[in-house]
């Protein structure tokens, strides 16, 4: 039988073959994301080397270098003998310090880069769903933004704005918005647990979707979208800011 | 138009009827999952290469049994029929929610046959999605859901094969006036049959309705 897959868009993003450098690091983000979104596990062991290597077109050599990372990041445990592989725990899994440590890595070009890519998607995906959301779907947005809301800690509200999103861009009726912006909860993820560590960041944005929920609902596509961007603009200038602190070395 | 309705009937009965069999005999044993697990796969090996089910599976209730939300689901890839996992763990990024989706939620609390869509299967089929689903009741109440998903791809080609030769623009659209199929080329696949902005002010002018059998979905005229 077929081994069991996951969500095929989640397959594609963490398995697609890499086009170029920086390999090694490349292949620990991936492996890294997909431990953060729970593709793997915890206790799940990964195929063998040589087969992994060639699913992601990848040298064993330029794995196993990712696999000593993943294992000093305390996200797999290598066991010897008949039993013997490589074994997620994702109990290890810190996601402030796994963003910490993309925000610092990023140059400010990316970050704003990536910053804009995501505010364009939840943007069109706003006034789109403004104009076509169901009124069940409408719920369905305003329940994840209620959650949002009342979220305690970064880990639960970086969980409901994703999925606030995802029901968002799924209520625009389209498909292509919606993968996009499934790929973007998985690259933008690991930022958000930093941003949404700061509860005034949190309370700002609840305003924002606040707003975002009722233009949807009353139809208003421009209202939809310039709430959810502003929403995005503050995330990605406190982002920004974090950014520069910790690359002179300043606060933290 | 009413032929048309009954056409569309017609072809969820067809569904209704192979996913019935499945519901009909419920085991006796505790494993439940187990059971419901192989027979919805027979479903899809049953049905094969051409089947007009894209994938089926069984899903408990978790929300009111204390249970740890579990699914099993299965779909057609070329030839064969793989399982597909999905994150069941409310505290993952990419868990699926179902018990929150009208395929779980309405066939377990209205306790009928109950048709979903088209919607946008997030975390689940990843793509449009047509689902007709089933609760499954024990002798202690509700157990849980069978469900399946039509090819939604081929489902549409074969309802617009059946309105060729319509000459009134019409649309199909399901519960919530949302299309799944219509004459007019404006109104394509998943479109409200009008934007958020105007639905209040149309609610005036009651519309003709054709209702396909008690499934929710109706048959409408559109303004060409």
């Amino acid at each position: 039988m077929a081994v069991p897959q996951t969500s095929d868009i989640l397959r594609e993003a963490i398995f697609a073959p890499l086009e170029h450098g920086g390999r090694t690091k490349a292949i620990f983000d991936r492996l890294r994301n997909a431990v953060a979104l729970d593709v793997f596990k915890d206790g799940e062991q990964l195929p063998p080397e040589t087969e992994l290597a060639a699913q992601l077109g990848i040298s064993p050599v330029t794995l196993r270098d990712a696999l000593g990372l993943m294992r000093e990041a305390g996200l797999m445990e290598t066991r010897r003998g008949r039993t013997g592989g490589s074994f997620v725990r994702r109990d290890g899994y810190d996601p402030i310090a796994h963003g910490l440590s993309r925000l610092s890595e990023m140059s400010l070009v990316d970050l704003r880069d990536l910053s804009d890519w995501r505010i364009s998607i939840t943007e069109s995906s706003a006034a789109l769903a403004a104009e076509r959301a169901s009124d069940e779907e409408v719920s369905g947005m305003r329940h994840h933004a209620q959650t949002f809301a009342k979220a305690k800690d970064s880990a639960s509200a970086r969980r409901a704005e994703g999925r606030l999103y995802i029901a968002m861009a799924a209520a625009s009726q389209s498909v292509r918005l919606t993968r996009a912006t499934v790929t973007c909860v998985i690259d933008y993820g690991p930022l958000l647990s930093v941003a949404y560590d700061d509860p005034k960041m949190r309370k700002s944005v609840t305003r924002q979707h606040r707003s975002l929920i009722e233009a949807v609902d009353d139809g208003d596509r421009d209202a939809a979208a310039r709430a959810v961007r502003a929403a995005g603009i503050e995330v990605a200038h406190g982002l920004a800011s974090r950014a520069v602190d910790s690359k002179v070395g300043g606060a933290e | 138009m009413v032929r048309f309705a009954d056409q569309v009937a017609a072809r969820i009965d067809a569904v209704v009827e192979r996913l019935s069999t499945v519901v009909d005999e419920i085991p006796s044993s505790g494993d439940e999952f187990g059971y419901f697990g192989d027979s919805t796969r027979q479903l899809l090996v049953d049905g094969g290469e051409d089947d007009v089910l894209a994938g089926a599976g069984y899903a408990v209730s978790y929300a009111d049994r204390g249970c740890p939300p579990a699914m099993v689901w299965w779909a057609h890839r070329g030839d064969s029929v793989i399982e597909r996992t999905h994150s069941v763990d409310p505290n993952s990024e990419s868990f699926y929610d179902y018990a929150s989706l009208r395929w779980f939620r309405t066939a377990k609390d209205v306790g009928q046959v109950t048709l979903s869509g088209p919607f946008i299967d997030a975390w689940g089929a990843d793509d449009y999605t047509v689902t007709l689903s089933l609760p499954v009741t024990g002798p202690t109440g509700a157990l849980g859901v069978v469900a399946a998903d039509v090819d939604v791809r081929r489902f549409i080609a074969s309802l617009i094969a059946d309105l060729r030769g319509l000459s009134t623009p019409l649309a199909l659209v399901n519960e919530s006036d949302r299309v799944v199929v219509s004459t007019f080329p404006k109104l394509s696949t998943g479109l409200p049959v009008r934007p958020r902005a105007a639905r209040r002010a149309a609610e005036a002018d009651t519309l003709q309705r054709f209702p396909v059998s008690d499934y929710g979905w109706s048959v409408i005229p559109v303004a060409g």
